[in-house]
C-alpha cells in the first residue's frame, strides 16, 4: 500500500507530531517542559515558552526562504536550542537532521550536501570552524546560526547569525505572522517526512533515513507500552540527539507523557547531572550502565568492611529474588521483608549514589547487553529492561514488558507490528514503525524494505514460544572460523565488556584457526588497579604494556572463556595502546569500537596474534 | 613511540606515589624516574600536583601510598632534614630566602648540615662565579634583592648543601622572560659542570623543554606523557596546550582558535 493511502494514526485527534505539540503546549502551557543547566544553575522553560521559541525559529526560517520540504541541519550537543530548531522546523514542514558534534568537517559536508540543507544551526566556535571550512562546497546553504557566541565577539560574517538575533527576529515576525505558523502546522500531512536520521555508516557513506509523521505518531502512541512515568517526572537528555533513540525520548515521548526533559551542562558533567536530577526514566546504551556498575564495584572495594558486608548480604538477597523473578517463581513473604530492610540499609544508598533513587523505568538497548549486567541491576532493585530497535524502525521495535523479564531477550514486539525471522534467521519487521526509505537512494531503500513491506534489519535473531526476540548479532559480523564454525562475536564481546577493566573488545577470527580479540581497557578502572597493586606506569601506552595489566586482562578473558564452548574461547589478545576518543574513526559517537575499522587499523597487531 | 623512562637503577625512583591533603587527592599515583646526571622537567598546569610531588619527595608531606627511592634506599616518610642530609635539596616555590640575613649569611645557611668544611670555600666561590650579581650584593640583606636575584640566591643556597639531587619548584615564577632564560641557563650549567642531577617543576613549558633532557607531563595528579624533551616537544598535545603552537587545522579566516580540542596524549 502506498504511503499516501495508509490511514493516519491519530492521537488526541491529531495526525502529525507538530499538531500534537501545539495541543500539548496549550494544554500544559504553564508546566515546565525543559530544563537546562548553565553555569551550575537550572533554568526552566514552560510548554508555552517552548512553543513560543519554536514558533520564532520556524517563522525566522521561513523568512530566510526555507519552504516546505527543505532541509535544515543541527550540529550541536543536546541543549534546548536543538529542540527549538527541530520543532520550529517540523512545524513549518521542514526536514531536520542532526550531525554528531564529534564529526569531522568532511562528514558534516557530506550530510549538508546530501540533504541540500538550507540552514545549519551550530553550537559554538568549534562547530562553526567546521562550517567555515566547508561552506563553499555547500551551495544550498543560506545561513549558519550559532548558539553560543563565546569567543566570537569580534567575528563578523554575512552568512553567520547568532541564535539570539535569529530568534529575536522570529519573535518580531510572530507579532504579525503568527497565523502563518498555525497554518503551516495545519498543512502538515501524516505521510510527510518529519526528519532524517543519518545512519552512522560503518560501511560506505552514511544514508539519510526518512522518518514520517505517521511513523512518529505510531511510536508516540506506543510509548505507554513500555514507559510508566507521567507529567512532571524527570528525564535527562544526554545521548546524542542525532541518534533515533534520544531523538524519540527527548522530543516525541515528551509529547506523550509530559515529563520534564533536563539538559546537562555539557557532556562531561552527565554523571553529576544524573545525581542532581535523579531521573524517573533512564535510557542508555549498555556501556553507560556498565560504567555506573563499575563505579559501585570499585567504590565498594574501598569502603569499610562493615559496609562491604551489608552490601554483599543485601546484594545476595537481591540476587536470589531477581533470579526467582526471572524464573517466574514466587518469593516468600519473609524473604521479601528481609530484602526490604536490607534495601533501606545498603542498596538505597547505592542507588542514591548513582542518582537512580527515583528510577521507575530503566531501559537499555542500541547495542547487545551483557546478561550479567541486567542481573546486577535487578539485584539492587532496578529492573533494567532491554529493548531493540533501529533507526529504520523509528526506534524501539521490541521492548521487555516489566512484569515478565527474560534475560538475554530484547522483549516482545509492539502492538500492531509484525516480526518474523527470514533466511539466515534475519529479523524482519513490518508495521507502521517501518521508515519511509533512504533519502534520494531508492535502490538502497529497496534493499532495506522488500515488496511486501518487510524491513530487513540485517540482525540475526531467534524467537521463543512467547514471542520474545533474542538478537544474536549483525549477520555480516558472524565469524566463520577456518574450522567452519559459525560464531556470533557480540555475545562473547558482551561478556568481556562486563569486566570493569574492559571498556570494549572486538573478537576476530573470520577464516582463522582460533578466536582472538583486541581489547580497549577502561582507563579509570585499570589506572586504579595499577595504583592499588603498585604497578608503575607513566602514560596510557605504558599502562597497557605493564605485565600486571596484561595479566589482569588475561584473567578477565579466562573467566569468560570458562563459560564458553571450546570453539568460542578467545585464545589470544592484544590491548589497544592508544586512548581512543569519539573523534577517532575507530569509535562510534557512542564510544563503541567499529569492527571493520579496528580490523583494518590494527591489522599488524592481529596478524601478530596468528603468527605463532 | 615513547621511550620507556622507568629504568633499572635511577638515582631517584618514584613508584605509585599517592598524596592527599585531607580529603583531597592531589597526586593520584605517579611513577617516574630521574637518572643520575640528568636534568628532568615536570610540566603541568596549576593544580596538576607538581609542587605536591616535590614536597612529597623532599619529605615535607608524607605520601599516603607508594615508594620513593633515592640512590636505592627508600626515603618516603623520612623527615625533611634527613632527606636533605642525604643529598635531596629543595628550592621551594617563591624562593623563601631569609630576608633579614645578608646574601653571604643566606648562603652559609645552606651549608648548615654539611660535615665537609673543606669544600665549602670552593663551592661558595663557584656560586659567586655562576651568579656574579650575588657577589656584588653579598653584604646586602636578602629581602632587598630583586625577584630574580632572590631566585639565584635560593638556588645558590641549595647548592651550598652539596646536593646530589636538586629539586627546583617553579624557578621562573614572577620573573621576566629574560631573567627566566638566564636562570635556566645557569641551572643547566650547574647540571653540566657539577653533574648534579636536577628535577625541575615548571609551568613555562617552552623553556623547560628547551633546557632539560627528559620530561614528564602531569595533569590532575597523574602522569599523562613521558619522554625525552625532544620527543615531548613533538607531541601535538604538548605543542597545542603547553607550547601554544596552533593545532592541526588553522582557522579558515585566520582567526585565533579559541576552543580547545580534547587532549589524547598520543
Amino acid at each position: 500500500m502506498a504511503l499516501e493511502q495508509m490511514p493516519p494514526i491519530l492521537l488526541l485527534g491529531h495526525d502529525t507530531p507538530a499538531k500534537l505539540f501545539r495541543h500539548r503546549c496549550t494544554e500544559w502551557a504553564d508546566r515546565p517542559a525543559l530544563r537546562r543547566k548553565q553555569k551550575g544553575i537550572w533554568y526552566s522553560v514552560t510548554w508555552a515558552g517552548y512553543y513560543e521559541r519554536a514558533r520564532a525559529v520556524g517563522l525566522a526560517l521561513a523568512d530566510l526562504g526555507c519552504g516546505r520540504g527543505d532541509a535544515i541541519t543541527i550540529l550541536a550537543e543536546n541543549r534546548p536550542e536543538w529542540v527549538y530548531a527541530d520543532m520550529g522546523g517540523q512545524c513549518m514542514g521542514l526536514v531536520g537532521n542532526g550531525i554528531y558534534p564529534t564529526s569531522s568537517p568532511e562528514q558534516a559536508e557530506y550530510i549538508l550536501t546530501n540533504s541540500d540543507s538550507r540552514v545549519v544551526f551550530v553550537e559554538n566556535d568549534e562547530q562553526l570552524d567546521k562550517l567555515l571550512l566547508i561552506r563553499e562546497r555547500c551551495p544550498a546553504l543560506l545561513k549558519i546560526i550559532v548558539m553560543d557566541l563565546t569567543g566570537l565577539r569580534n567575528f563578523r560574517d554575512p552568512q553567520v547569525v547568532s541564535f539570539d538575533d535569529f530568534i529575536a527576529h522570529g519573535r518580531e515576525l510572530a507579532r504579525t505572522q503568527a497565523a502563518s505558523f498555525e497554518a503551516a502546522i495545519d498543512a502538515g500531512r501524516a505521510g510527510d517526512v518529519a526528519f532524517l536520521v543519518y545512519t552512522s555508516g560503518t560501511t560506505g557513506a552514511p544514508k539519510g533515513a526518512m522518518v514520517s509523521n505517521r511513523n512518529l505518531m505510531f511510536q508516540i502512541g506506543c510509548v505507554t507500552q513500555y514507559i510508566s512515568i507521567g507529567p512532571g517526572d524527570k528525564t535527562l537528555s544526554f545521548l546524542p540527539l542525532c541518534h533515533i533513540a534520544e531523538r524519540m525520548a527527548t522530543v516525541f515521548n515528551h509529547l506523550s507523557v509530559g515529563m520534564i526533559v533536563h539538559f546537562p551542562e555539557n557532556s562531561g558533567t552527565v554523571f553529576n547531572d544524573i545525581k542532581e536530577v535523579a531521573p524517573h526514566l533512564l535510557f542508555a546504551p549498555p556501556r553507560f550502565w556498565e560504567k555506573l556498575y563499575s563505579q559501585i564495584e570499585l567504590f565498594m572495594q574501598d569502603s569499610i568492611p562493615l559496609a562491604r558486608r551489608f552490601y554483599k548480604w543485601a546484594f545476595a538477597e537481591g540476587k536470589a529474588i531477581a533470579e526467582a523473578k526471572i524464573d517466574g517463581r514466587e518469593v516468600s513473604g519473609m524473604r521479601r521483608w528481609r530484602f526490604k530492610v536490607l534495601q533501606v540499609i545498603a542498596l538505597s544508598n547505592v542507588r542514591s549514589f548513582l542518582g537512580l533513587q527515583n528510577v521507575q523505568n530503566a531501559l537499555t538497548g542500541a547495542a547487545p547487553v551483557p546478561p550479567d549486567l541486567l542481573k546486577w541491576y535487578m539485584s539492587i532493585g532496578i529492573d533494567l529492561l532491554e529493548a531493540y530497535g533501529m533507526t529504520e524502525s523509528t526506534g524501539f521495535s521490541t521492548a521487555t514488558p516489566p512484569d515478565r523479564i527474560k534475560i538475554g531477550f530484547a522483549g516482545v514486539k509492539a502492538l500492531d507490528t509484525e516480526i518474523k525471522l527470514g533466511p539466515e534467521d534475519e529479523v524482519m519487521i513490518r508495521g507502521p514503525n517501518v521508515f519511509m526509505g533512504y533519502w534520494k537512494l531508492p535502490e538502497k531503500t529497496a534493499e532495506a524494505i522488500d515488496a511486501e513491506g518487510w524491513l530487513h534489519t540485517g540482525d540475526c535473531g531467534e524467537m521463543d514460544a512467547d514471542g520474545y526476540l533474542r538478537i544474536k548479532d549483525r549477520i555480516k559480523d558472524i565469524i566463520i572460523t577456518s574450522g567452519g564454525k559459525n560464531i556470533t562475536p557480540s555475545s562473547i564481546e558482551n561478556q568481556l565488556k562486563f569486566s570493569p577493566y574492559i571498556s570494549d573488545a572486538v573478537v576476530i577470527g573470520d577464516g582463522r584457526k582460533f578466536l582472538s580479540c583486541l581489547v580497549m581497557i577502561d582507563q579509570d578502572n585499570v589506572a586504579k588497579f595499577a595504583q592499588d597493586k603498585q604497578v608503575p606506569y607513566t602514560d596510557f601506552a605504558s599502562l597497557t604494556r605493564a605485565p600486571e595489566v596484561v595479566a589482569l586482562v588475561r584473567y578477565e578473558i579466562e573467566t569468560v572463556n570458562a563459560k564458553l564452548a571450546r570453539v568460542e574461547q578467545v585464545k589470544e589478545f592484544r590491548l589497544i595502546q592508544e586512548l581512543l576518543t569519539a573523534e577517532d574513526e575507530e569509535l562510534t559517537p557512542t564510544m563503541k569500537l567499529k569492527r571493520k575499522v579496528v580490523a583494518r587499523k590494527y591489522a599488524p597487531l592481529i596478524d601478530e596474534m596468528y603468527a605463532g | 613511540m615513547t621511550t620507556p623512562l622507568l629504568s633499572i637503577r635511577p638515582l631517584l625512583s618514584i613508584r605509585n606515589v599517592e598524596t592527599w591533603y585531607g580529603p583531597i587527592n592531589a597526586i593520584k599515583g605517579v611513577s617516574l624516574d630521574v637518572n643520575e646526571g640528568r636534568m628532568v622537567a615536570v610540566l603541568g598546569a596549576n593544580g596538576a600536583g607538581k609542587t605536591t610531588l616535590l614536597k612529597t619527595i623532599a619529605g615535607v608531606i608524607d605520601p599516603f601510598k607508594g615508594n620513593i627511592d633515592f640512590d636505592g634506599k627508600p626515603i618516603q616518610r623520612l623527615d625533611p632534614d634527613e632527606v636533605a642530609r642525604r643529598g635531596v635539596v629543595l628550592v621551594p616555590e617563591g624562593r623563601q630566602i631569609f630576608p633579614f640575613l645578608s646574601v653571604r649569611e643566606n648562603l652559609a645557611m645552606g651549608a648548615f648540615a654539611r660535615r665537609d668544611k673543606a669544600g665549602l670555600g670552593d663551592d661558595l666561590e663557584r656560586i659567586l662565579t655562576w651568579f656574579p650579581r650575588l657577589r656584588e650584593r653579598s653584604g646586602q640583606e636578602g629581602g632587598l634583592l630583586s625577584g630574580g636575584e632572590q631566585q639565584m640566591l635560593a638556588i645558590g643556597r641549595a647548592f651550598m648543601a652539596k646536593p646530589r639531587l636538586l629539586l627546583l619548584d617553579e624557578p621562573s615564577l614572577g620573573l621576566s622572560p629574560v631573567l627566566t632564560k638566564e636562570i635556566f641557563a645557569i641551572v643547566r650549567r650547574i647540571n653540566a659542570e657539577t653533574n648534579t642531577t636536577i628535577l625541575v617543576v615548571e609551568q613555562n613549558a617552552a623553556i623547560a623543554l628547551a633546557t632539560a633532557h627528559d620530561g614528564y607531563v602531569m595533569e590532575l595528579g597523574r602522569i599523562v606523557a613521558a619522554g625525552t624533551c625532544a620527543e615531548l616537544a613533538e607531541k601535538d598535545d604538548v605543542k597545542e596546550f603547553y607550547l601554544g603552537v596552533a593545532g592541526g587545522h588553522a582557522n579558515p579566516d585566520g582567526r585565533k582558535q579559541r576552543w580547545k580540542r580534547r587532549k589524547t596524549w598520543r
